[in-house]
């Protein structure tokens, strides 16, 4: 179990503010955050690539804290992988076992795992993007971590190859049994991939919790742009939906967030009447901007229903499922 | 032709890939006429001379050993340039020592005044007469003036700019994060250096030390300056020429360049290989 407390740091004008959380064993996290939020920051932190300036961090029960990187059985995968370009893939693998002793994994087995067993004496310049990606990840599996970080691993790379790593990556989880935080700025990797999804702004953790409940309760507009909601409303316009909110001067929240299968053509709520101003189709589904006396809300219809611009559409809103947001 | 199937347009698919071509042929004809002209002098050079000069040449033991101390003293000057650039430019790239622009801006200074001015700041800085440094060496035994120590410098202070450029750029070109990801796997940062950052620098280091050889090789300015003896390939060679003119010269410049061109050439091949 990896357990965090109360973490303090600082690099140069940024700072990590107190951070806590633990992780059990064999479970998964998910960090999201907008850039320069001190997701990798934070990360760096606990594989000991980084100081901290207060705060202890604990790996089975044992004080990890002050020990250098290779000796707290924690692997970090960066987003550019870092693979080694004048060494073989055998190589990479190998690396880490120059300076660490003790229990590790055999290379051979290990890439028969990964499935790249016939490119051990590769040179890193002639792997595909997807076997770049496995070879970076036998690398960091070699010394048996209890926990492996994996910092933004789907950046800059394409659709296919990223649907084979999220299959890896599941893979790894599930036969190695390891805990796994996984940094990501998409929110259905995040959803794929973890347990517990934590939201770090501005280097302090403002929520962690299991996935379900992080996602369906975004407190703020960020997080609710992220998890896909795109209809978001200064409560102050809220009537014009027909949607009564107190705009209460003392509440925090200044916005609401209207989730796309709270609002649909068909209903038995009270509806309301705008204007079609825009359509576009795509594979499964068409999607509709209407106006409302000056308001956009961007409505999802399944299959191929069409309907005109410029013609009227009604639209029904279930208030119960409607969000408090507070700003960004 | 069948009716039905469409002309290819003739300006887009025919004539603008036709000029493109021609302008390579352009391109290839200014490069070659160029090469030529650069190369056209040093091959007069070796007819202007005779292979029974050259053999004679080859048999004067004061053109030998001049050609001696010429390859002796470039070399140790190149490694005594890498010792002090290679650290340099590893804190340069890594920006460890503040501005790398405005350090490489001042230590680029002896390439780019007059060589004879490098000669005199060396002179300055390490004669007996002038410094208490040069006393302090001269004490104990070292002496820049009629010595092998003074060609060194002389040839050092103008060449060791371009092997500090050539590795801090070569540093600078090794991602930051190969450093970062073999230390975060417990390699100590100076093996982290030694097994991922200076293999990955290798080009361009080597091509710093074929640099800073041939500018040391090749220097005449700053050694005339500091030490004429003991005489190096460059001041023979303007020796033979004030002396008995230059038909007495051509032979030595003629071995000169033909050798210098060789570990060059030699040097360039491994180099290349190495990367």
């Amino acid at each position: 179990m990896l357990k965090v407390e109360n973490i303090w740091a600082h690099f140069g004008d940024f700072f990590l503010k107190d951070i806590s959380f633990s992780l059990e064993k064999g479970r998964h996290l998910a960090i999201v955050g907008p850039t320069g939020a001190g997701k990798t920051s934070l990360m760096e932190v606990i594989a000991g690539v980084r100081p901290l300036t207060k705060g202890k961090i604990y790996l089975n029960g044992k004080d990890i804290t002050n020990l250098p990187p290779h000796k707290r059985n924690i692997a970090m995968l960066y987003q550019h992988l870092s693979l080694f370009p004048h060494y073989t893939v055998r190589g990479n693998i190998e690396y880490p076992l120059r300076w660490r002793r003790g229990n590790h994994e055999d290379v051979e087995d290990l890439a028969r795992k990964l499935y790249i067993d016939h490119l051990l004496e590769r040179r890193i310049h002639d792997l595909s993007g997807g076997e770049k990606q496995r070879v970076a990840l036998a690398r960091a599996l070699i010394v048996k971590p209890d926990v492996l970080i994996l910092d933004e691993p789907f950046s800059a790379i394409d659709v296919v190859t990223k649907e084979q790593i999220i299959e890896t990556i599941k893979y790894i989880q599930e036969l190695f049994q390891l805990s796994t935080i996984i940094i990501t700025h998409s929110p259905e990797e995040a959803y794929t991939l973890s347990d517990y999804i934590a939201i770090i702004k501005n280097g302090m953790l403002v929520k962690m919790g299991k996935k379900e409940d992080v996602w369906k309760n975004p407190e703020d507009i960020w997080f609710a742009r992220m998890t896909g909601i795109k209809n978001i409303i200064p409560i102050e316009k809220s009537h014009l939906l027909g949607i009564d909110v107190p705009n209460d001067n003392a509440s925090a929240y200044t916005h609401i967030g209207i989730p796309p299968d709270s609002l649909c053509i068909e209903g038995n709520v009270q509806p309301i009447i705008g204007t079609v101003k825009e359509v576009v189709h795509f594979p499964h589904f068409t999607e509709v901007i209407a106006d409302l006396g000056g308001l956009s809300l961007i409505c999802r219809l399944a299959g191929k229903q069409s309907p005109q611009r410029g013609g009227d559409i009604t639209l029904y809103i279930h208030p119960d499922k409607i969000l408090m947001l507070k700003e960004a | 032709m069948p009716a039905s199937v469409q002309r290819e347009p003739f300006l887009l698919y025919t004539l603008v890939p036709r000029i493109l071509k021609g302008g390579d042929c352009v391109l290839r004809f200014l490069a070659t006429l160029l090469a030529f002209i650069i190369l056209l002098p040093f091959l007069g050079l070796s007819v202007y001379t005779t292979p029974s000069q050259l053999w004679l040449s080859l048999h004067n033991p004061e053109v030998l050993n001049a050609l001696k101390n010429s390859f002796i003293a470039a070399t140790i000057s190149t490694l005594l340039a890498a010792f002090f650039a290679i650290p340099l430019g590893y804190a340069l790239a890594r920006e460890k020592m503040g501005s790398s622009r405005v350090w490489l801006a001042f230590l680029n200074i002896p390439a780019m005044v007059p060589h004879s001015v490098g000669g005199v700041v060396v002179l300055l800085t390490f004669s007996p007469k002038y410094s208490p440094l040069g006393r302090f060496l001269a004490e104990r035994g070292f002496y820049i003036t009629g010595s092998m120590l003074g060609v060194v410098l002389a040839m050092w202070i103008v060449s060791v700019p371009y092997f500090i450029n050539a590795a801090y750029d070569a540093f600078k070109s090794v991602p930051y994060g190969l450093e970062k990801t073999a230390m975060s796997m417990g390699a100590p940062p100076f093996m982290a250096f030694l097994t991922i950052t200076l293999p990955l620098a290798t080009r361009g280091l080597v091509t710093g030390a074929i640099q800073t050889w041939a500018r040391s090789i090749s220097e005449f300015g700053a050694v005339v300056m500091v030490t004429y003896y003991p005489k190096t390939a460059p001041v023979l060679v303007y020796e033979l020429f004030n002396q008995f003119g230059l038909d007495a010269a051509v032979p030595v410049a003629v071995i000169t360049m033909a050798l210098s061109a060789t570990v060059f050439i030699v040097l360039r091949l491994w180099g290349g290989n190495r990367a």
